[in-house]
């Protein structure tokens, strides 16, 4: 009966963990019946590991476990499973050494002689299980534990450092209760690995940071390759139109005329985008993507940048992404909507302050538009929009967004704040 | 009135800053030999004429200038050198003039590449673009007589909601339809349409005598009319659009 009842805990204890982690990566448990017939045998083997296993031993297996299954039934990364399911873990004996202290408090133990041990432990288990549900229940909670998942993953050596420590404490504090099961010469074996897979752990993100910034370089120089190019070959024209110039003051009627078509030509090419080099690295290949992909001619395009902090470093990697992804949004209707005008015209300003980046797109457009319709969901002005992504991008909280309309300029106005 | 609580006060408020009628140039030029010649274009077709006019003279962007450009009480005409010698050029001053007032004339003096011109009279609204080393003395004559000419005009019609702020000048807009079917007002300009929730009694109240209503459902800007042509019902605009709101009820007010 008791083991039946610890069986239960354990089939309860896989449940839970495999919810809560479902709401950790934001994905929904397609219950099948085979599932739960697979999840009984593994708490019937995690029964009967725990007779013939140390407890350390057990512990360790149970976790791996976890770490596998939710690699498998989530389809995330062995990473993301090893972080989230040891903060589940460590919630979890949170709660489990609370309940313990608790009927220890109540001095409940006097009744071990006549019950037997598993039914406390099925107790215990059930009880904690049922809080931490109700605990990992909360959306601000759950929000918590992503933001901290974000900040760990952005310091992977320290977190693995920190987790690596936090797993040696554990055995070793582990085996010292167990010191009549375990030898020192298993605790220093189990030292060693940790050490050695600290160490390969070190070796690897030393490498890692080594490729990026030599690829960072690369990339930079490249960078500056090209707008090397880019201004020498505007030069270049620059010069060809001022020597097409003298040639036609002295050319007749019909070289003159070959001549104006020529210079027209170099200079409608001419002021297409102004300013491109001058953004900060980052930005600058997402408006270079937009333009891009627009392919627009006859586009006037100016930006003008006093930015000079590195953006990168200056924004929480969620700021960052959220400042790409409104401007990319008001990129792409700024691009569709000036096509459409007559005079064409985008222009760009980047600037900053002490506590926040301020970028202003303003672009000229020639439409029809509802300003009490405009931003909501499903409002498009344009002919192939959805109306999504204006809507998607106001009203959060960490980036501000102003539209403005002055005579045929639509003006909007992204400030976000620094770090 | 349902329309007035949803749009702010900011839309009257603004009316009411419209009725200033003080004027003052601003000339910023670090050069002191275009200075000096700017300061005789000003005494002979400005001061010589109406001697109320103040002229403040800089010669870089300083805590004196932004007071002046902060300052909305008086409509100005700002004449500028582009290129100054110190980090904030011309342009970016005009970019601060241009956050809170679009009332004001910008005139840029340059020695700048043309490329620039047509995106920052855009952007801008800058009235002109004048080359330092080409008769520029004239030219700038030129633009101060065609500002007084045209008075000013650069009175605007301002409404705001959660969303958005419209800004539009009154001499672009052509005329004001009202849609029975969405019960919206419809603002035409020359290249735009802008939909609002309000209704035509509201935008009047909006409006300068230059705006008169044609049609039960029209609101017509008379500067923008080329032709009235009161037999078929219809009136042209200057930029060659026909528009069918003109009823004869309303011909005695259009022709008075």
């Amino acid at each position: 009966m008791a083991d039946l009842l610890y069986l239960f805990s354990s089939f309860i204890t896989q449940i839970v963990y495999t919810i809560i982690f479902g709401k950790l990566v934001s994905k929904k448990v397609e219950w099948k019946l085979s599932m739960l017939i697979f999840y009984t045998l593994i708490a019937g083997i995690l029964i009967y590991s725990e007779k013939i296993l140390t407890q350390p031993l057990t512990v360790i297996l149970s976790i791996v476990y976890f770490i596998i299954l939710f690699k498998h039934l989530f389809k995330v990364k062995y990473g993301e499973a090893i972080y989230k399911t040891l903060f589940i873990w460590c919630v979890a004996i949170a709660f489990d050494f609370t309940i313990m202290i608790i009927m220890g408090l109540i001095k409940i133990e006097h009744l071990a002689n006549t019950i037997p041990i598993n039914y406390f432990k099925a107790i215990s288990t059930l009880s904690y299980q049922t809080f931490l549900y109700l605990l990992m229940s909360q959306k601000k909670i759950i929000k918590m534990f992503q933001k901290l998942y974000e900040i760990l993953t952005n310091n992977q050596f320290y977190t693995k450092t920190v987790l690596l420590l936090g797993i040696i404490i554990f055995c070793g504090t582990m085996c010292s209760l167990n010191l009549d099961k375990v030898s020192y010469n298993f605790m220093i074996f189990l030292i060693l690995i940790v050490v050695l897979i600290l160490f390969i752990f070190y070796v690897v993100n030393e490498y890692n940071i080594y490729t990026l910034k030599e690829m960072n370089q690369y990339l930079i120089k490249n960078n500056e390759f090209y707008l090397n190019i880019v201004n020498d070959y505007k030069i270049m024209r620059h010069n060809i139109v001022n020597q097409l110039i003298g040639i036609k003051s002295v050319s007749n009627k019909k070289s003159c005329e070959l001549i104006d078509d020529l210079i027209k030509e170099y200079n409608k090419s001419f002021q297409g985008v102004q300013g491109m080099q001058k953004m900060p690295l980052g930005i600058n290949g997402l408006v270079y993507e937009k333009i891009y992909n627009h392919n627009c001619e006859s586009l006037n395009l100016n930006i003008e940048n006093t930015i000079e902090s590195n953006v990168v470093d200056m924004l929480t990697a969620r700021s960052y992404n959220l400042l790409c992804e409104s401007l990319g949004v008001i990129l792409d209707n700024a691009l569709e909507a000036s096509i459409q005008s007559k005079d064409k015209i985008i222009a760009i300003t980047l600037s900053e302050t002490e506590e926040k980046y301020i970028i202003k797109v303003m672009n000229t457009f020639s439409n029809i538009l509802d300003l009490d319709e405009l931003g909501k969901l499903h409002y498009t002005s344009k002919n192939s929009g959805h109306g999504i992504g204006l809507f998607s991008i106001m009203g959060r909280k960490k980036i501000k967004i102003k539209n403005t309309i002055i005579n045929n300029l639509f003006r909007s106005e992204i400030s976000i704040e620094k770090k | 009135m349902d329309y007035l609580n949803f749009y702010d006060i900011i839309a009257i408020s603004k009316q009411k800053e419209r009725m200033r009628s003080l004027i003052s140039f601003v000339v910023v030029e670090d050069d002191p030999k275009t200075q000096e010649t700017i300061k005789d274009v000003l005494r002979r077709v400005v001061i010589s004429k109406n001697n109320t006019i103040n002229v403040k003279y800089f010669t870089k962007y300083s805590k004196d200038l932004k007071k002046i450009i902060d300052d909305n009480s008086c409509r100005k005409v700002y004449i500028m050198d582009i290129e100054l010698e110190t980090k904030t050029s011309g342009i970016e001053i005009a970019k601060m003039i241009r956050e809170k007032d679009w009332e004001s004339e910008i005139i840029f003096i340059t020695s700048h590449d043309k490329m620039f011109e047509t995106v920052y009279r855009s952007v801008y609204q800058v009235f002109n673009f004048i080359e330092k080393f080409y008769n520029m003395e004239r030219r700038l004559e030129k633009d101060i007589e065609l500002i007084f000419k045209k008075n000013f005009d650069n009175k605007m019609f301002c409404v705001s909601n959660r969303n958005i702020d419209l800004q539009i000048y009154y001499r672009a807009i052509t005329y004001i339809s009202r849609d029975k079917e969405e019960r919206k007002v419809l603002i035409h300009t020359d290249s735009n349409i802008f939909k609002l929730n309000m209704n035509l009694n509201d935008v009047m109240t909006l409006l300068d005598e230059r705006f008169i209503q044609t049609h039960r459902s029209c609101i017509t800007n008379r500067q923008r009319v080329h032709e009235w042509n009161w037999p078929k019902n219809y009136f042209i605009l200057d930029n060659g659009e026909k528009v069918e709101y003109l009823s004869k009820k309303y011909k005695k007010e259009v022709e008075k």
